[in-house]
């Protein structure tokens, strides 16, 4: 792993936070014997956004299901100091993907109900919560119409309601904005920021438009080409308050554009 | 504007079912009696193939139940008709329910549908026909008997419908309803059912279909008194007209289910179609 001046700076402010989430030097091989990560060390702080860029067939999304729980890293450990809950210690994270994952037969405002139920909140909580992420999402007017009837940002925007409706403390996404129109992906990353703000929410974003890691990340990993690791780290000094439209037009986001974008070739 | 292309769209589309039928039901009243035809081409008799005149007349007999037939005096359709109703019903409601549940069991376990799969595989290689002696020398000449072969062509139809349908969840769904910690059963009832459903609801037309033929069928074997027993009549009198009577019957029988099997699933899965843009 390089030792940039970003990557210590970083590293001094993750050792403030106490970290939320630690991926120590984890490898993964499947059991066909492709190796897929190898030696990953990652660190995600509290109310923190952490992209992930890299070249495709990385192993961007196994990262993911390793942190999420669905695999288990076949060396090196990852631990989490967030809450958890029920008997086997499930960790509080939820996920949205590219595709859509609501239920068609249930609308708007079912498909959150949905989450508040599987997340056994309390029917009284349930019902300011509904209202409140309706609110959020911009989808009050929508309520009572089915997926289907939405558009494709709005049916991100009440995927993104149903992953928060439980207030994780941490979101996985995995190249959730991918398949949407410039505008629109625009307007969903302002959207994104506020409500990680607001809810506190820490987010691990796995994308491969860096201009999206830039514009979201508090921090991005860039990883090599499989079997991958870290190759090179750097902080996003933009803070909270960004603004994700004018951000783009800024000389400092296109001086670490260019930088990271140099890194990333290499491992094309 | 666009409504009025509409309207006249459907008038014609209208226009030409209503000259086709009529060009058929023409050609055969009266190309049979055409001089010369009828020796050229036996099959074109109308002691094999009847006429719609006389069709209609054995249908308004059998639905005024003044049907003359040598021995008997005056049956109506009636009772054939809610034999063979009940025998196809029962055996396809069954057949859904049980293929439905079987299906959405399968999709949500991977180790029960490996060890059911080559029974399954077997069972629905069998042809379905050739289990009705084995019921009737069971069962006998009953409803039961009927029923259950109507249900034996649809279960499996059904099963393998609900089973794509439970499956057709997309994996991030599934992980993400995972993540919540819900469990198996969880997912089962409250993700997978209404996809298996909407696939069942797919294929009710062709089950209620498969069930006629399976109590109809039973009753050609059976002799049991219904649509298929008329048949078996018609065809020993060498009646056309009554065949040909207990044929419309059966396909208006099958049309109207169908029809109404539509206008309900529009009902209640109407978030399957509605689409917007």
């Amino acid at each position: 792993m390089s030792t940039s001046p970003e990557h210590q700076r970083s590293a001094q402010a993750v050792a403030i936070l106490p970290p939320l989430l630690t991926l120590d030097s984890v490898s993964f091989t499947y059991s066909t014997g492709l190796d897929i990560l190898n030696g990953i060390d990652l660190k995600v702080g509290r109310g923190e956004v952490v992209a992930i860029v890299g070249p495709s067939g990385c192993g961007k999304s196994t990262l993911l299901s390793l942190i999420a729980g669905f695999r288990k890293p076949s060396r090196g450990s990852v631990a989490w100091a967030g809450p958890t809950t029920g008997r086997r210690g499930r960790r509080d994270v939820t996920m949205l993907f590219q595709q859509d994952t609501l239920l068609p037969w249930r609308t708007v405002q079912g498909n959150i109900e949905f989450s508040l139920k599987l997340a056994k909140v309390p029917k009284e909580e349930a019902r300011a919560r509904v209202a409140d992420l309706l609110a959020t999402v911009s989808l009050e007017e929508f309520r009572d119409a089915h997926p289907a009837q939405l558009s494709g940002g709005m049916r991100r925007r009440l995927g993104l309601a149903t992953a928060l409706a439980p207030w994780p403390s941490l979101i996985l996404m995995d190249e959730p904005f991918a398949a949407l129109d410039e505008p629109t992906r625009l307007t969903l990353h302002d959207q994104v920021l506020k409500l990680a703000a607001k809810f506190g929410t820490g987010m691990v974003l796995v994308t491969h438009d860096l201009a999206e890691a830039i514009t979201l990340g508090d921090r991005v990993y860039v990883l090599g080409r499989r079997p991958s690791s870290v190759v090179d780290l750097h902080s996003i000094p933009f803070g909270k308050e960004r603004d994700v439209f004018a951000l783009r037009e800024t000389g400092a986001y296109q001086e670490i554009y260019a930088r990271i974008w140099s890194r990333l070739m290499k491992e094309f | 504007m666009a409504v009025t292309r509409v309207r006249r769209r459907w008038f014609s589309v209208n226009a030409w079912r209503v000259a086709l039928l009529l060009a058929f039901l023409a050609a055969w009243e009266w190309v049979p009696v055409i001089p010369g035809v009828a020796g050229a081409a036996p099959f074109l008799d109308r002691f094999f193939i009847s006429s719609p005149s006389s069709v209609l007349r054995e249908l308004g007999h059998l639905v005024a139940g003044s049907r003359p037939i040598p021995g008997v005096s005056g049956i109506s359709i009636w009772p054939f008709l809610e034999t063979t109703l009940v025998a196809a019903l029962i055996g396809a409601a069954v057949a859904v329910a049980v293929g439905t549940i079987g299906g959405l069991v399968c999709a949500s376990s991977e180790t029960v549908y490996d060890v059911v799969r080559p029974f399954i595989v077997a069972l629905n290689a069998i042809p379905r026909i050739a289990l009705v002696p084995v019921i009737v020398l069971v069962f006998g000449t009953s409803t039961t008997g009927d029923a259950l072969t109507a249900f034996l062509l649809v279960v499996f139809l059904v099963f393998y419908n609900a089973l794509e349908g439970a499956r057709s969840v997309n994996v991030e769904t599934i992980e993400f309803v995972r993540l919540f910690g819900a469990s198996r059963l969880r997912l089962m009832v409250s993700v997978r059912a209404p996809y298996a459903l909407a696939w069942v609801f797919a294929c009710l037309p062709n089950a209620v279909s498969f069930g006629l033929l399976g109590a109809v069928a039973a009753e050609l074997f059976t002799g049991s008194v219904g649509l298929g027993q008329l048949l078996t009549t018609a065809v020993d009198t060498t009646n056309a007209s009554l065949t040909f009577a207990v044929v419309v019957i059966l396909a208006v029988l099958g049309s109207i289910l169908v029809q109404g099997l539509e206008i309900a699933r529009r009902r209640w899965l109407g978030w399957w179609t509605v689409t917007v843009d």
